[in-house]
C-alpha cells in the first residue's frame, strides 16, 4: 500500500515558524490607513457580508491564510515527503546496466535503442532517490565497469548515465554481479536492479548473496547478422572463405557483399529466416597479407547494425618453420611426411646453426635462448621449476587418464601405453603444487604426471616427461596423430592454416618492433598508444567496437586489423526471461521498479502557485468599482 | 475713453451672474401652510386676498360673508368664494457642518446651495433661518430668521463665515434645531446623511412641526465610487473610529448596493412625509444643481 512518508523529519521544527507568522500578522499587521468621511456605509457592508457569507471570517484573514498555506507547503517540501513504493526502501541501490551489443538494438518505430530505454528508466530511479539513499551504477559488457560508487550525488549519477554507451561485445553478467558483490562487502546491499534485454546465457554460475530485480527491456526481433567469418587454407595459395548469416525471429532479405582490400569481389542477394541461416563460401587466391570484409545490407529494418560487418585478415602464406632435434628421429620421420613444412636443421648440419625464430620447436634439450617459437615441445624433460616436485623412478608407468580435448591430444588414444620410466611426485608434492606453477597436466600417470603444458602470453610449451624411445608411443597410431596435431596447432598459431575474423574485445597480438610505441586509430574515435613488449609483441589492443583499426608506427600505417561481433547469441537478440543462478532462478519483473515518489517538487510548485494567486488576488482590479 | 470698472464680486460663494439668476427664482412648496402671517408665498388653500381663486361647496360653519350671492340667486345653492392666500413661509436650512462634510468639496457645495436657496427665500419675502450644525452638544451656528433684500448681505456674510468640523450627526442636528425653531414652511437639509442614527425620528419631528422636508444629499466622488483595494484600515473623520477591511476590492459591489439603498431609503422617508430628496455629487457645480437639477425636480422655478 502506498503511503505518505517523510524523509527529513528533522526539519519538522520549521512548523514553529507558523507561530511568529501568526503573531507578526496580528501584532504587526500594517494596514494602510485611509481616512473617510464616515464609516456608516462600510460598516453596513461588512455587517451584510458577514451575514451573507459564512466564510467571511476566514476571508477577512485571507492574506494570513494564504501565507500560512504557503509556509506550510514550503515546510512540507522541506520535510521531503514521498509516497512509498511497494518495495522496501533500500539504502544502497546498485544498478547494473547491460551495455552489450544487443542493447543497441533499435525499435523500428522510433529508433530508440534498448540502452536508451534503460537510461530513461534509470533516470527515473535517480530522480526518485530520497535523501539517505545511495545509488551505484555498474555497466556490464565483456567486462564490468563501476561507473560510480554508491553516491547520492544525482548530478554525478546522471553524468555517468549520460556517458554510458554500448560496446560491440557480448555481456558477462557474472562479472557485473561479482563487482556488485565486491561492493557489497563495504555496504549492505539487499537487492540489485538489473537492466538488460536478457541476451545472456540462461545459466549463470554465480551464488547470489543478494536478490536481483531483473528489469527486462522490451524485445526486438527483427535482426540479421554475420555470425561467422573465417578462412581455411586449401592449397599453397588457395583459401576457402566461409561466412554464416543468421536472422532473429523475422525473415529478412539483404545484399551480401565480400570485399577484398576494399573492392567488391562477390555480391549476392539473400533471404534469411530464423531456421534458415545463409552459409556463404568462396575460394580466393592469396599470396600476400589480404584484408577481407563481409558486408550485409539489410533490405528491411535491422535492429542491430554492429553485426552487419565482419573483417578477416589472411596472412601471407609460407611454409611452417619447424626445428626438430636431430635425435628425435621418430618425430622427424612423421614431420617429413607432412606438407608445407620446412624442417631445421637439415640432416647432417650442426643443430646450433639453426637458431632464431621458428613456428614450432621439438627438442630433447631444455629451452634456451638460441631459438624460440610460439609452440615448443620438449621430450624427456622435466621443467626446471618443476624438478623439486617430480622425480624419475626406474619403473614402468602407465597412463591413467589424459586430457582428450587438448589440441595436442585430439584423437590420440593413450590407454595401455607402456613406458619404461616413471615420473612420480616427490614426497609432499602433488597436482596442486604443479598447478600453482601454472602447469596443466595433460596426461596423468600412476604416480605422477606424464605430459605437462604451460601457457604464457608469448608461447605454449609442452613437456613430455619421459623418453618416447623408452615407451611404446612411437608404435602407436596415436603418435603420428599427436605430431600432426602439434603441427596443426603450430600452423594455427602462426595463422598459416586457418584464419578467423577477430572478435571485438582485444585485437590479436601483433609481432612488431620491440619496445616501440604504436598508435592505434579505431572506430568511434578510438585513439590509443600502445607499446610493444620485450618480445616484440603488441598485445592488448582494445577493440570494443566493430570496425577497422589502423596501427601506425610513427606516421606510417603499419597494418590494418578488423574486429567483428560474430556472436550468434547477440545477433539472435534472444531474450531470457529467466536467469538460472546456481541455487535459484530469477524471473524478469512484471512491472517497472516501484520507486518512492518524492513530492517536494509538487509542493514547491503549489507554493509558487499560491504565491501567484496571492499576488493576483491582492493586485487585481477591484470589481464593481465603476458601478454607479 | 475710460473703460468701465470691473464689477465687484458680491460673494465668494456665488458668482454675480448666478446670484442674479437666483434672485429671480423662488422655492416651490408642496404643502399648504397655515401661518397667520401674510407673506408673498401663494398658498394652495383658499385665502383672504382680493385675487379670486375658486369656488367650493358651502358646508355648515363656513363664514357666510364669503358666500357668492349672485351664484346663489342663479343656482339656488350656496357656493363659497375662495381667494388666493399669500402667506409667509418659513424656510429653514440646516447645513451639516460636521467633519464628514469636510471632504471633497462637499461642505463648499452645501454652503453654495444653502446661500442660493436662502437668497431665493428672502427675495420672495419668506422668513429664512439657517443652522450650521457641527459639534454634538454645542449650539449650532445660527442665522436668525430674516427676510427681505435687506437681509441679503447678512445672509452672505453668515454663509461665508460658516465653518465646518465636528461630530454631530444629522439626526441629532435636526433635533437640536427643532428645540428652538418655531414656524412652518420648508426645511432644507444639506448633508451627506451618513449617520448611524435613525433618520425616521427627526423626519417625523420635522413633518409634525409643519416643515416640508427637502433633503439634499451631497456625497464626494470617493464615496460614490470608492477606490480601495486589499487590506486597509478606514478611519472615521468624525469619531476617529477605525474599521479594518480585507479584500476591499471584493466589497465594492456590495458597497454600491448599500449606497444606492441608503439613497432610496432617504428618498422614501422624504416622500412619505410629502417631502423631496435629491442626491448630488460634490463634483457638481452649484449652477448645475440650481438651474438644472432643482428646476427639473420642481424644487424651484
Amino acid at each position: 500500500m502506498n503511503w505518505l512518508q517523510f524523509q527529513a523529519w528533522q526539519y519538522s521544527w520549521l512548523f514553529l515558524l507558523l507561530i511568529p507568522l501568526i503573531l507578526f500578522y496580528f501584532l504587526k499587521l500594517k494596514r494602510p490607513q485611509q481616512r473617510v468621511a464616515s464609516l456608516v456605509l462600510w460598516q453596513q457592508v461588512l455587517d451584510d457580508q458577514r451575514v451573507n457569507s459564512p466564510f467571511q471570517r476566514f476571508k477577512r484573514n485571507i492574506l494570513l491564510l494564504l501565507q500560512l498555506l504557503l509556509l506550510m507547503l514550503l515546510i512540507l517540501a522541506a520535510l521531503q515527503p514521498f509516497i512509498t513504493g511497494s518495495a522496501d526502501q533500500a539504502r544502497y541501490i546498485p544498478v547494473v546496466i547491460d551495455t552489450s551489443a544487443s542493447m543497441s538494438a533499435t525499435d523500428k518505430e522510433n529508433g530508440q535503442s534498448r540502452l536508451d530505454i534503460a537510461k530513461e528508466r534509470v533516470e527515473e530511479l535517480i530522480n526518485s532517490l530520497t535523501s539517505g539513499q545511495r545509488m551505484a551504477i555498474v555497466s556490464i559488457d565483456a567486462t564490468a565497469r563501476r561507473l560510480t560508487d554508491f553516491t547520492d550525488d544525482k548530478r554525478m549519477l546522471r553524468n555517468a548515465l549520460a556517458n554510458l554507451e554500448t560496446v560491440d561485445m557480448p555481456s558477462q553478467l557474472e562479472d557485473g554481479l561479482r563487482m556488485v558483490q565486491a561492493m557489497s562487502r563495504t555496504v549492505p546491499v539487499e537487492e540489485v536492479i538489473l537492466y538488460s534485454d536478457g541476451n545472456f546465457p540462461e545459466q549463470i554460475n554465480f551464488e547470489l548473496p543478494f536478490s536481483i530485480n531483473y528489469q527486462q527491456l522490451p524485445r526486438v526481433t527483427s535482426n540479421l547478422g554475420i555470425t561467422s567469418f573465417n578462412a581455411q587454407r586449401t592449397d599453397e595459395n588457395a583459401w576457402d572463405i566461409f561466412g554464416v548469416v543468421e536472422a532473429a525471429d523475422a525473415t529478412i532479405g539483404a545484399d551480401l557483399r565480400l570485399l577484398r582490400n576494399g573492392e567488391v569481389i562477390e555480391s549476392s542477394s539473400i533471404v534469411v529466416g530464423k531456421e534458415t541461416p545463409h552459409r556463404f563460401g568462396v575460394t580466393v587466391s592469396v599470396s600476400d597479407e589480404t584484408n577481407f570484409e563481409l558486408q550485409l545490407v539489410p533490405k528491411q529494418h535491422d535492429a542491430l547494425a554492429a553485426d552487419n560487418q565482419a573483417f578477416l585478415t589472411i596472412p601471407r602464406t609460407r611454409a611452417l618453420r619447424i626445428f626438430v632435434d636431430p635425435e628425435m628421429v621418430a618425430y622427424r620421420h612423421v614431420l617429413s611426411s607432412l606438407e608445407r613444412n620446412e624442417i631445421y636443421p637439415a640432416p647432417g648440419t650442426d643443430p646450433s646453426t639453426a637458431a632464431g625464430d621458428f613456428d614450432l620447436i621439438l627438442s630433447r634439450k631444455p629451452p634456451n635462448s638460441l631459438r624460440s617459437a610460439p609452440l615448443e615441445f620438449y621430450e624427456n624433460q622435466i621443467p626446471e621449476d618443476a624438478k623439486p616436485l617430480i622425480t624419475m623412478n626406474e619403473d614402468q608407468a602407465r597412463v591413467i587418464d589424459w586430457f582428450r580435448t587438448s589440441p595436442l591430444l585430439e584423437h590420440v588414444m593413450l590407454q595401455n601405453l607402456i613406458i619404461n620410466q616413471e615420473p612420480a611426485y616427490t614426497e609432499g608434492a602433488d597436482q596442486k603444487a604443479l598447478q600453482d606453477l601454472e602447469y596443466e597436466i595433460l596426461v596423468h600417470g600412476q604416480k605422477g604426471p606424464l605430459l605437462l603444458q604451460k601457457k604464457s602470453i608469448e608461447r605454449t610449451r609442452y613437456y613430455l616427461l619421459f623418453d618416447t624411445g623408452q615407451s611404446t608411443l612411437p608404435f602407436r597410431i596415436g603418435f603420428p596423430i599427436m605430431v600432426t596435431n602439434l603441427t596443426q596447432e603450430a600452423m594455427t598459431v602462426a595463422g598459416l592454416a586457418t584464419a578467423a575474423a577477430a572478435k571485438t574485445g582485444v585485437l590479436p597480438e601483433q609481432l612488431v618492433q620491440r619496445n616501440t610505441d604504436y598508435h592505434v586509430d579505431g572506430p568511434h574515435g578510438l585513439d590509443r598508444t600502445i607499446t610493444s613488449d620485450d618480445n616484440g609483441l603488441l598485445a592488448g589492443i582494445p577493440a570494443p567496437y566493430v570496425g577497422e583499426y589502423d596501427i601506425h608506427e610513427g606516421g606510417d600505417l603499419l597494418t590494418r586489423r578488423g574486429a567483428s561481433l560474430l556472436d550468434p547469441h547477440e545477433s539472435s537478440l534472444f531474450a531470457n526471461e529467466k536467469i538460472q543462478f546456481d541455487e535459484l532462478p530469477v524471473s524478469a519483473a512484471v512491472g517497472q521498479v516501484d520507486t518512492d515518489k518524492p513530492l517536494w517538487r509538487y509542493l514547491a510548485i503549489a507554493a509558487f502557485a499560491f504565491l501567484a494567486v496571492e499576488w493576483w488576488f491582492f493586485q487585481r482590479r477591484p470589481t464593481g468599482a465603476n458601478t454607479k | 475713453m475710460e473703460l468701465p470698472a470691473k464689477k465687484q464680486q458680491m460673494t465668494s460663494l456665488l458668482s454675480n451672474d448666478t446670484l442674479g439668476r437666483v434672485e429671480k427664482m423662488r422655492l416651490l412648496s408642496r404643502r399648504k401652510f397655515t401661518n397667520k402671517t401674510h407673506g408673498e408665498h401663494l398658498s394652495g388653500k383658499g385665502g383672504t386676498s382680493t385675487e379670486f381663486s375658486d369656488y367650493r361647496n358651502y358646508v355648515a360653519g363656513d363664514d357666510v360673508r364669503y358666500v357668492d350671492w349672485n351664484i346663489f340667486s342663479r343656482l339656488g345653492r350656496p357656493y363659497m368664494k375662495q381667494y388666493r392666500h399669500e402667506e409667509e413661509m418659513h424656510v429653514v436650512i440646516i447645513v451639516d457642518a460636521s467633519s464628514s462634510m469636510m471632504f471633497e468639496n462637499k461642505f463648499e457645495l452645501a454652503r453654495q446651495i444653502a446661500s442660493a436657496l436662502g437668497i431665493m427665500a428672502i427675495m420672495n419675502l419668506e422668513r429664512l433661518s439657517i443652522y450650521g450644525c457641527h459639534t454634538q452638544g454645542a449650539n449650532p451656528f445660527l442665522l436668525p430668521p430674516c427676510s427681505g433684500r435687506t437681509s441679503l448681505q447678512r445672509l452672505l456674510s453668515f454663509m461665508e463665515g460658516l465653518a465646518g468640523g465636528g461630530d454631530q450627526a444629522i439626526d441629532e442636528a435636526v433635533e437640536t434645531v427643532l428645540r428652538t425653531h418655531r414656524g412652518r414652511g420648508i426645511c432644507i437639509l444639506l448633508s451627506d446623511f451618513l449617520t448611524f442614527g435613525d433618520l425616521a425620528k427627526p423626519f417625523n419631528m420635522l413633518y409634525s412641526r409643519g416643515l416640508e422636508i427637502m433633503g439634499v444629499q451631497i456625497l464626494g466622488p470617493s464615496e460614490i465610487n470608492p477606490d480601495v483595494n486589499g487590506d486597509i484600515r478606514l478611519v472615521d473623520s468624525e469619531f476617529g473610529s477605525t474599521l479594518d477591511i480585507s479584500s476591499a476590492g471584493d466589497l465594492l459591489e456590495l458597497y454600491q448596493e448599500h449606497r444606492l439603498a441608503l439613497e432610496e431609503r432617504l428618498a422614501m422617508q422624504c416622500r412619505k412625509r410629502s417631502g423631496r430628496f435629491i442626491s448630488l455629487s460634490s463634483e457638481s457645480t452649484v449652477e448645475q444643481v440650481l438651474f438644472d437639477r432643482m428646476r427639473r425636480e420642481g424644487w424651484a422655478q
